[in-house]
């Protein structure tokens, strides 16, 4: 082989990759409701992109209108369809909830990728070496996880938040701290079994240390079925995250754009259930937009999980 | 129907397809070959040329999708089964036409194939765990089959016994069996004998029968009853493979694709009757029995209380054969029954198949990759190379005398172990890809013989001589084909 | 005989049987139980046995991919230091097959120069051996392409060049870019493939050529012994007659020595030089090929041999048909293992272990009544015997 062709090599090596996407793509695009969830997340990540810099103003909070036209709107919400300036009304606080939906997009998927991004690193590692090392050290690190994954999530999130101080790194490190077990049991099942396939013996055969091992051959093939948990998580943490946020244990102040943090202020002022009768749109929209998106993950990451799995391709 | 002359099985121009998503899989292309009645047909090629596709096909077994069966002929008797299957499947969708559309569903109320698979044709598969249902015993499932298929055999052993309780009785004091005894029962006593089991063995079935034939006296009008009905059936089954007109013969899958779905009713209901049981199961439990000591299984009661995955891989296929064989197929079909097994254990499989060629004239279709094996078993052999079958020969012949370049470079190329200095010849390349196979002749590409001719057309099957069939443009003679 | 390449003495390697809730060792698989064995340079030793009797288990042990139970491994040992050891062994063991006391264990594990205790000797050996697995499909990462599954022995050891360093280890050098790609190139043209074939995933190959494949991965270090645990046994009768003699080619110009395990005894005659039998973790009989094919005395090898299918209708001999199944590793009978399904067995059989003798010149075997049967049974058992019977 030549210098120009091994120039060649990546582009040829790449396309083989694009090759194997591709038909990924095509067995995905066979389940109708999981290509309806993979249009509507990637619409939700534009959203995220664009959303932002098309109202303007600090990306993560929302402007208060407390007075439109003369009128005090602060405790009249408007209705939506009505008011060019609020395309999907407004909530008690004076606050657009067009632009809380499209800010809050932004943060909310921030937010989720960080924890869920660090939850699935830090499950791989120690799934990782569960897996392969198993004894003392196996053991330690699964009963640890046992701990966690029989612990109500949103009471550990609370309690956290009360003991350390309500921070923006605190409901993320709680977060963390909540989502990384179910990791570690995927990735260390999938580990069990691909530790005892032929190649990995072969790669030990051939001198490859301990380490390596891992790296090149273990984890990149124990990996597909956390993609699956990822995109599932997705929808959970952001539930969690409005959940929090919802019952009040937030970081920032009442302009903060996240989804649940825009639905509470539609009941913050005590008006729990009369907020339905009279501005039912203030509920009922941050409702939807985290609905659909937790939905279409779901089906999206049903999806993706039938792909994977090779006796489903057919 | 079990003379040995003739044909058990006639297939003709099968064409099998897989159609996937890199595109359609031509599995089988226009595949013939004839069982004669009581022999051993071996089916022999490497991986992937539609040896098991061709059983599966013959079967019915083909998983749709993404298979099907585009064409051909499946022929026992004058039946042809794929016809047959055709016509029961119109039958079925005139009753519920709704359901043309789900294959599964057709599938399932193919009540009549699934009675000729275990009553005419019998198959083992490679992996024997694949054929066994893990959560019922060894024993519940030998009965499964036997009520399925062979109800009027044992309604008969139950009569004979009957009629003969008193004879029984008093061998069973005597201690063995000591003169013979006439009608079913005897037949049933014999074979127990010429197995050659112990007393003990003896003891237990004559224990069995009689227990039975009190249990038949006293219900005696609804066994005949039964007895009646099931013969009535089976005559109406074999009628089908008899030179009867089309109509007839739709006739009468009408009436038995009725038949079976009654009798799947009863056996569900039977099943929930737990603590009375069906006369006929504690008879095919006693039958079970002798089955898995006819397979040569030591300690067969204890076996048959077992579940199949507390058992070894011989053990488990010598169940399988005794399930297989529970009904007395006419023709038995063994893919790789041996494969999966060690050598001293498929020696052991193998003598149980020629003992029963020998003792009951079954005509076996054994399909293997082993050239071995085939010498040994086989008293003709058809050599299928990427879907197609490219050379039939008595098996003496076809080893001593090889005509295609196929069949004589895989011979070449086995080691021989009563001959270490042999050299071996290579076959080069690869089998082919059947989704875009060569065009002409499918070996072209790897044969050292092949010449212009053998890329564009391909070969037709020429008798060279006597029941010796080749497909190669190297031969000429009268065409089969 | 030539040089020795390797020598293992004593191994065993019990594998615990877990259960229960806590984990309890329950007792032990006996994989493999006090073989000896030794590899010359350049030989093809030949194992066979039937399914679960150790061979995997001998071959990965041998080459240090498992820890033994017991045992010593020598590379290249010094002959003056091997017979004192041998000494020690044979005292050790003289009291007939049991486990071995704590001390005397020791004695075993801690040999200077033993593989199996000494980290820099380990790291040494790794790269002069290499294995190749049964299964085609599982022994290569489906998500590496094929250079880089060729690649990775090379990347790690490097490949050797003349000479040894002060230290008695082999001088390596590493290859990278261009003259990287243009040894796998090479070693990749040798096995019949292409240089196509380097940018696809193994799952694109037949099972002939992924075996190829890792034939070529083992080969790319220019190793000194290779084990092929059973290599062709998931191929075809033709694609086996090709990496047969692509194994043999490679062997000639690499003088490379190979330890081919297999149940397929025409196989093993077609390629050995030298056959183990085993059964049930032991070594049963060994001898050189011919020597074992003309004068199989073991009942069970003899079983074994009359076993195979003859691709010949008119190849008739006598049947040996052995009854009963292969007995559980966990729980081998007292005495000679074989004793439950041998034609032979008396009463010492079933309580006394025979040890290996030597019956005829270089031909070793462990029953009781070898001397009986090499006198009466062989003349009809052995292969050459029977294809003169052969019409
Ligand atoms: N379910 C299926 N889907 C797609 N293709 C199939 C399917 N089953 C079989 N085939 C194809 O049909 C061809 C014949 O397969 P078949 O299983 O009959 O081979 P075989 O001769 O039995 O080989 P082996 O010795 O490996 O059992 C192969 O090319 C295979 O890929
Ligand atoms: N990692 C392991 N853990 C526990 N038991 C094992 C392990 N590896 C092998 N064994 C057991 O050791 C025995 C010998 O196994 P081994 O794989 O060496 O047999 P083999 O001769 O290679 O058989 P085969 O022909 O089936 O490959 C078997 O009973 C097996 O179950
Ligand atoms: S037809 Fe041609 S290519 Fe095919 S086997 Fe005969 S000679 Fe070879
Ligand atoms: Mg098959
Ligand atoms: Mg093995």
């Amino acid at each position: 082989m030549t210098t120009e062709s091994a120039g060649s090599e990546f582009s040829r090596a790449l396309k083989k990759r694009l090759e194997s996407s591709k038909r990924s793509f095509y067995f995905l695009t066979r389940s109708p409701l999981a290509t309806i969830g993979l249009a509507v997340v990637i619409f939700y990540v534009i959203l995220a992109i664009i959303g932002p810099k098309l109202v303007g103003g600090n990306p993560s909070v929302m402007t208060a209108y407390p007075i439109y036209h003369g009128q005090p709107i602060i405790f009249n919400p408007l209705p939506p369809f009505e008011y060019a300036k609020f395309p999907l009304g407004t909530t008690i606080g004076g606050y657009s909830i067009y632009e809380g939906v499209l800010k809050g997009a932004r943060v909310d998927l921030e937010l989720a990728s960080i924890i869920v991004f660090s939850g699935a690193l830090i499950g791989t590692v120690l799934g990782s070496v569960a897996g392969y090392k198993g004894g003392a050290i196996g053991e330690a690190i699964m009963r640890g996880t046992d701990i966690f994954l029989s612990l109500p999530y949103i009471v550990l999130a609370v309690a956290f938040l009360t003991v350390f101080g309500r921070y923006e790194s605190v409901m993320i490190e709680s977060l963390i701290l909540i989502w990384w077990p179910t990791y570690t049991r995927i990735v260390r099942g999938q580990v069990l079994s691909v530790r005892e396939q032929k190649y990995v013996e072969a790669s030990v055969a051939a001198g490859s240390s301990s380490l390596r091992t891992v790296i090149k051959h273990i984890i990149p093939n124990s990996i597909y079925p956390i993609f699956v948990q990822i995109s599932l998580d997705f929808g959970n943490v952001i539930l969690t995250l409005a959940s929090l946020f919802y019952l009040g244990f937030t970081f920032a102040g009442p302009g903060f754009a996240e989804w649940g943090n825009l639905l509470s202020r539609a009941t913050s002022a005590g008006t729990g259930g009369a907020a339905l009768e009279s501005y039912p749109w203030a509920v009922t929209i941050p409702g939807l937009v985290i609905l659909i998106f937790v939905l279409a993950l779901n089906l999206f990451g049903d999806g993706l999980r039938d792909v994977l799995d090779p006796r489903m391709r057919r | 129907m079990n003379k040995l002359v003739g044909e058990a099985l006639v297939v003709k121009d099968l064409k099998t397809q897989f159609f996937i998503y890199d595109g359609v899989v031509k599995a089988l292309e226009d595949v013939s070959f004839i069982l004669k009645k009581g022999e051993v047909l071996g089916i022999v090629g490497e991986t992937g040329c539609g040896k098991s596709v061709t059983a599966y096909s013959i079967m019915r077994l083909i998983p749709d999708p993404p298979g099907r069966i585009i064409s051909g002929q499946i022929k026992m008797g004058d039946y042809d089964l794929i016809k047959g299957m055709d016509q029961e499947v119109d039958i079925i969708l005139k009753k519920r036409p709704k359901i043309r559309h789900h294959n599964k569903m057709i599938k399932k109320n193919e009540y009549l194939y699934n009675k000729i698979r275990g009553r005419y044709i019998s198959m083992i598969f490679q992996e024997p765990m694949a054929a066994l249902n893990p959560v019922f015993t060894v024993e519940d499932q030998i009965v499964e089959s036997l009520y399925l298929h062979s109800k009027t055999k044992i309604l008969r052993v139950i009569k004979s016994a009957s009629e003969h309780i008193s004879d029984l009785q008093s061998f069973k004091d005597k201690g063995g069996i000591t003169s013979e005894l006439s009608g079913e029962v005897g037949v049933e006593l014999q074979k127990i004998k010429i197995q050659k089991k112990g007393f003990e063995s003896e003891g237990k079935h004559l224990e069995m029968l009689i227990d039975e034939a009190t249990k038949y006296l006293a219900k005696k009008n609804k066994y005949d009853e039964m007895l009646k009905e099931s013969i009535e059936v089976d005559s109406l089954e074999d009628s089908l493979f008899g030179n009867i007109g089309e109509e007839e013969r739709a006739r009468i899958l009408k009436v038995l694709s009725k038949e079976a779905k009654k009798s799947h009713l009863t056996r569900l209901t039977k099943r929930l009757k737990k603590r009375n049981p069906d006369p006929v199961i504690s008879e095919a439990r006693r039958e079970a029995f002798g089955l898995l000591e006819s397979v040569n299984i030591p300690n067969a009661f204890q076996i048959l209380k077992n579940y199949p995955h507390e058992l070894s891989g011989g053990m488990l296929q010598r169940v399988v054969i005794a399930i297989a064989l529970s009904n007395d197929p006419q023709i038995l079909i063994a893919d790789e029954p041996t494969t999966a097994l060690d050598v001293t254990i498929q020696a052991q499989i193998l003598e149980l198949l020629r003992d029963l060629r020998k003792n009951r004239g079954t005509s076996i279709i054994l399909i293997t990759h082993d050239l071995g094996v085939i010498a040994e078993m086989c008293d003709r052999v058809a050599v299928m190379y990427a879907g197609n079958v490219v050379e039939t020969a008595p098996a003496i012949e076809l080893f001593h005398n090889p005509k295609h370049p196929y069949t004589i470079g895989l011979l070449q190329s086995i080691p021989r172990i009563d001959d270490p200095t042999k050299k071996l010849n290579i076959i080069r390349g690869t089998v082919p890809n059947l989704i875009k196979p060569p065009t002409g002749c499918r070996f072209n590409p790897r044969c050292q013989f092949a010449f212009d001719k053998c890329t564009v057309e391909i070969p037709p099957t020429i008798e060279t001589s006597e029941g010796h069939t080749v497909a190669c443009h190297l031969f000429s003679g009268k065409e089969v084909r | 005989m030539s040089e020795i390449l390797l020598k293992g003495i004593g191994i065993r390697k019990y594998f615990p049987i877990r259960g229960g809730v806590s984990g309890r060792t329950l007792g032990y698989v006996h994989a493999v139980d006090d073989v000896n064995i030794t590899i010359y340079k350049g030989e093809t030793i030949g194992v066979v046995g039937e399914s679960g009797c150790g061979k995997t288990t001998l071959g990965r042990v041998v080459l240090d991919l498992i820890d033994p139970t017991t045992g010593a491994l020598f590379y290249k040992p010094n002959e003056s230091e091997m017979s004192q050891l041998e000494q020690l062994y044979s005292e050790l063991t003289s009291g007939g097959a049991r486990e071995l006391k704590k001390e005397e264990k020791k004695i075993l594990n801690t040999t200077k120069d033993n593989i199996y205790k000494s980290r820099r000797k380990k790291k040494d050996f790794r790269s002069r051996v290499q294995i190749v697995f049964q299964d085609p499909v599982s022994s290569l990462d489906p998500r590496m392409l094929i250079k880089d599954v060729i690649f990775e022995p090379i990347k790690i050891n490097g490949i050797p060049v003349e000479g040894e360093d002060d230290n008695g280890k082999q001088k390596r050098v590493r290859l990278r870019g261009d003259a990287a790609t243009k040894y796998i190139l090479d070693i990749v043209t040798e096995m019949g493939l292409n240089e196509d074939h380097l940018f696809r995933f193994p799952h694109e190959f037949s099972g002939g050529q992924r075996q190829r494949i890792a034939i070529a991965r083992a080969i790319a270090v220019k190793p000194e012994f290779i084990v092929l645990d059973e290599p062709t046994s998931a191929l075809d009768v033709s694609v086996q007659a090709q990496i047969l003699s692509l194994l043999k080619n490679l062997q000639q110009k690499y003088n490379v020595a190979y330890m081919f395990i297999t149940h397929n005894l025409a196989v093993i005659r077609a390629v050995s030089t030298r056959v183990i039998v085993m059964y049930l973790g032991k070594i049963v009989e060994e001898a050189l090929t011919d020597e074992l094919f003309e004068y199989p005395i073991h009942p069970y090898t003899q079983a074994l041999i009359s076993a195979i299918p003859v691709p010949d209708p008119n190849f008739k001999r006598s049947r040996i048909v052995l009854s009963g199944d292969v007995p559980s590793p966990a729980n081998p009978p007292s005495g000679c293992r074989f004793h439950t399904r041998c034609r032979f067995a008396k009463e010492i059989c079933s309580t006394e272990e025979p040890k290996l003798k030597e019956i005829r010149t270089g031909h070793v075997v462990a029953c009781h009544f070898a001397e009986d049967i090499l006198k009466t049974e062989s003349e009809r058992t052995g292969i050459k015997k029977i294809s003169e019977i052969a019409i």
